[in-house]
């Protein structure tokens, strides 16, 4: 049960969903954007969050495009299960599939994973790996940002912007690596979870689940794409690199997290360099 | 552009009946089913979208309840486990025994239903998958796998 009320409308475009937003900011009631409501439904109920309007966006037709091409749009509003029933790049579908639980799934929406307070965020890191972008629509229209510039420990959204859409560029090679790790049995928030693509020399590499925030860095990239060091050396050499960003939880401490980590990226190089020497 | 503020008057299409009833725009799911609709078999439990007896069916897909506002349902089709007529479903839960104290069994039987009507003949791994959403603490799990899984037989 939610302990105290709300307004609620369902606008039918971006405009009425943007101008909602403003005009509720204005008489000082507290508005916020909703689709799929799993996480936001829970916060209310724990008095986390208290909003005074919420925008339903799902009935807005932008939110739920659907477009696989070289570059795959996918609407904000989009529930995770219905991008997983319906896309064609590997890594996206894998990485969704192992988020929450099928029930959910039906629920959770793209734009709510991305956006929402949880550290784990996983169904930005296909995004990050793959040239993703966003687009974003505010009172002075729609703009496009890149993921790499946009997120940053999380969507660099100011007050009253909306998550339209994210694209990212497939993959023809699917040359793709991907692992998660739970605690304990696989509905659990992972202590790892990495994604992984590219050919050996550019292979791009975003985490989740061991920070407090979903994290690619080019830094750390430069280190993971040596060849002058050998698999172990490199994987222990980027964990060195990103020492400080570990975090310790019940779920499980620094270094063992640090270990999962050195042992996924032996792997992943091992995984991506075979394959390569077979397209070849 | 639709706007609901404070108490609605609505109408909600709850196992193939139009309900008219009040409700807030604040309201669950599952309190108005439970509330206001006294369709009790849907449970509650942790209310937190983790254990799956709170589960009903929005145009045939399994959701959580407890995870959804009354007044976003307004165009869909809810069915409870008081709507869902599967017999031969229900059937094997009992031949199976894919229930000890009963509590998930409500949320069990909807979510399976949903992947009867969603997959022809599910396998093993896709039937899993539909389960994992639902916790039974009697873990009387392989008792509700093998009902499902022997509806599928059928």
């Amino acid at each position: 049960m939610i302990p105290f009320k709300f307004s609620y409308v369902v606008p039918d475009t971006i405009e009425e969903a943007v101008q909602a937003w403003n005009s509720a900011e204005k008489r000082g009631v507290n508005p916020l954007y909703y689709s799929g409501g799993t996480e936001i439904i829970t916060l209310c109920r724990d008095q986390k969050i208290e909003p005074g309007l919420i925008i339903d966006i799902k009935k807005i037709p932008d939110c739920n495009t659907l477009v696989q091409n070289e570059t795959s749009t996918f609407g904000s509003a989009l529930t995770l299960n219905k991008i997983i029933e319906s896309t064609n790049i590997p890594i996206l579908a894998r990485t969704l599939e192992r988020i929450a639980d099928h029930t959910i799934r039906n629920k959770l929406t793209l734009g709510g994973n991305i956006i929402g307070r949880l550290p784990y965020r996983e169904a930005v890191l296909p995004f990050m790996v793959l040239y993703g972008s966003v687009q974003i629509a505010s009172a002075n229209g729609i703009r496009t940002e890149n993921i790499s510039d946009f997120f940053n420990k999380r969507m660099l959204l100011k007050k009253g912007e909306l998550l339209v859409n994210l694209s990212l560029k497939n993959d023809k090679n699917d040359n793709w690596f991907y692992k998660r790790k739970e605690k304990s049995g696989i509905i659990d928030y992972p202590i790892l979870t990495a994604c992984f693509t590219g050919k050996p020399g550019n292979i791009k590499m975003a985490l989740s689940g061991s920070f407090s925030y979903p994290i690619r860095d080019k830094e750390v990239e430069i280190i993971l794409n040596n060849k002058s060091l050998d698999h172990r050396k490199r994987a222990a050499a980027v964990v060195d690199s990103m020492n400080n960003l570990f975090r310790s939880d019940f779920r499980a401490s620094a270094d063992y997290r640090k270990h999962l980590l050195k042992l996924t990226i032996k792997d992943a190089l091992i995984y991506l360099e075979k394959k390569n020497e077979n397209i070849q | 552009m639709k706007i609901y503020s404070d108490i609605q008057k609505v109408v909600l299409d709850v196992n193939n009946e139009k309900r008219e009833l009040v409700i807030e725009p604040s309201d669950t799911l599952l309190r108005v089913l439970r509330d206001k609709l006294e369709l009790k078999g849907t449970k509650i439990g942790c209310e937190h979208g983790d254990c799956g007896v709170c589960t009903v069916q929005i145009n045939g897909k399994a959701v959580k309840s407890c995870l959804s506002l009354a007044i976003e349902n307004i165009e869909s089709k809810i069915t409870t486990i008081e709507g869902i007529d599967n017999e031969p479903l229900k059937k094997s839960f009992v031949k199976h025994q894919g229930f000890q104290c009963g509590y998930c069994t409500s949320g069990m039987i909807v979510n399976a239903d949903s992947l009867l009507k969603s997959i022809d003949k599910p396998s093993d791994a896709e039937t899993r998958v539909y389960l994992e959403s639902n916790l039974c603490r009697c873990t009387g799990y392989e008792g509700i796998e093998s009902a499902v899984k022997n509806t599928v037989k059928l």
